[in-house]
C-alpha cells in the first residue's frame, strides 16, 4: 500500500487545491513524409508527385504552371483549472488554456509542361493562442481560437459560401488565394498579408 | 493506520467512479465512391469527364488550370474521444481526409488521376 501514498496525496492535493487540468489534441490529416521530398528529382512530372504523395491539400494555377501544397497540422491545447475562493468555488472553476500548433508543409511548383521546377518541405511550431474562462466543474472544451488552422483543409467544401462573403472579400475575389486560380497560402497566415490585406479583415 | 488505508481506498475509488468518457464523429464532403472503383479503371487518354462524373458524381471542387481542368473530390471524417476525471481530462480529435484528383485536357480527356494514401472506410 505504501506505493500508493504519493499518488493518493498528489491526487487529493490537486483535487482540493486546484480543480484539475485537461489536454485537448487534434490532428488535421496524417504527418507528411517530409524526408521523401529529397527523392523527388528536379524536372519530375507532376504525375510522379501525385503517385508518391497523393492529391495535395491545395492546388492552384500559376501564370506559368501550377503549384501543389501538402499540409499537416497538430493542435495541442493545455488547460489549467483553479478553484475560485468562497462558496462559488464549489460549483465553478476558472480555467486558463494555451494552445500550440505544429505545422508540416511540402510545396511543389511545376512549369507549363507539368515538370517540377522547385520544391521544399518545412516543419515548425507556433503559439496558437490562449484563453480564459469560468465553467462548470466538469467540462472539457476548447478555449482557444484555432479555427484558422482547422478550416483550411476543408475549405473546398464551402464552395457556395463564397457568395455570402462581405463586400470587400467579394471585390477581392478575383485575387482570392482559395480559388485555385491565383496561388496558395500557408494555413494560418496573418490576415494582413498580401491579397488579404485588401479585405481589411480583423 | 487502518483508518488511513481505508481513506486511501475511498479517495481512489471516488476518483475512478466520478469519471466519464465521451465519443463523437462526423463526416463532411462528398461520398468517397472512388474507393469502390480501382484507380486503374480510369485510363489516361481514354476516360472522359463524363465517365468520371457518372461514376463519382459532382466533385467537391472544379479547378481551372489554364489548359487543364481538375476534378477534386474530398471526404472528411472527424472523430473524437474524451476521458473525463476529477483532476485530469483528455480529449483527442482526429481528422481524416480521403481525396481523389483527376486532371483533364482541354478536350475533357483524362491525363492524370490519383487517390490519397489516407483512405476512409466506406
Amino acid at each position: 500500500m505504501r506505493f500508493l501514498v504519493a499518488p493518493v496525496l498528489g491526487l487529493s492535493a490537486t483535487a482540493w487545491l486546484g480543480s484539475g487540468c485537461a489536454i485537448l489534441d487534434q490532428d488535421l490529416g496524417k504527418p507528411l513524409p517530409l524526408d521523401e521530398i529529397d527523392y523527388v528529382e528536379a524536372g519530375s512530372h507532376y504525375a510522379q508527385v501525385l503517385d508518391k504523395f497523393g492529391p495535395p491539400t491545395k492546388i492552384s494555377a500559376l501564370p506559368d504552371g501550377m503549384v501543389f501544397q501538402y499540409e499537416f497540422i497538430r493542435l495541442v491545447e493545455r488547460q489549467y483549472g483553479l478553484i475560485l475562493p468562497g462558496e462559488i468555488g464549489k460549483w465553478i472553476k476558472a480555467v486558463y488554456a494555451s494552445a500550440d500548433a505544429t505545422v508540416e508543409v511540402m510545396l511543389f511548383i511545376f512549369d507549363e509542361a507539368g515538370d517540377l521546377r522547385s520544391a521544399d518541405a518545412e516543419t515548425w511550431s507556433a503559439d496558437a493562442g490562449a484563453g480564459f474562462s469560468v465553467t462548470l466543474i466538469f467540462s472539457a472544451g476548447s478555449l482557444t481560437d484555432t479555427q484558422h488552422y482547422e478550416e483550411s483543409a476543408s475549405r473546398v467544401l464551402e464552395w457556395g459560401a463564397a457568395l455570402t462573403q462581405p463586400p470587400l472579400n467579394t471585390l477581392n475575389a478575383r485575387q482570392n488565394l482559395e480559388t485555385g486560380a491565383n496561388g496558395v497560402q500557408l494555413t494560418a497566415s496573418p490576415t494582413r498579408v498580401g491579397q488579404h490585406s485588401l479585405e481589411l479583415r480583423e | 493506520m487502518f483508518l488511513t488505508q481505508y481513506l486511501k481506498v475511498i479517495i481512489v475509488s471516488l476518483a475512478l467512479l466520478i469519471a466519464g468518457c465521451t465519443s463523437y464523429g462526423s463526416v463532411d464532403g462528398v461520398s468517397n465512391l472512388w474507393r469502390e472503383v480501382p484507380v486503374d479503371q480510369f485510363q489516361k487518354g481514354v476516360t472522359k469527364q463524363s465517365d468520371v462524373l457518372e461514376l463519382l458524381g459532382p466533385p467537391s471542387q472544379l479547378i481551372n488550370l489554364h489548359d487543364q481542368t481538375v476534378f477534386y473530390y474530398l471526404t472528411q471524417r472527424s472523430s473524437g474521444q474524451g476521458k473525463i476525471f476529477i483532476v485530469w481530462n483528455q480529449v483527442s480529435v482526429e481528422n481524416q481526409y480521403d481525396r481523389a484528383i483527376f486532371f483533364f485536357d482541354t478536350e475533357g480527356v483524362l491525363q492524370e488521376v490519383a487517390y490519397s494514401k489516407e483512405a476512409i472506410a466506406r
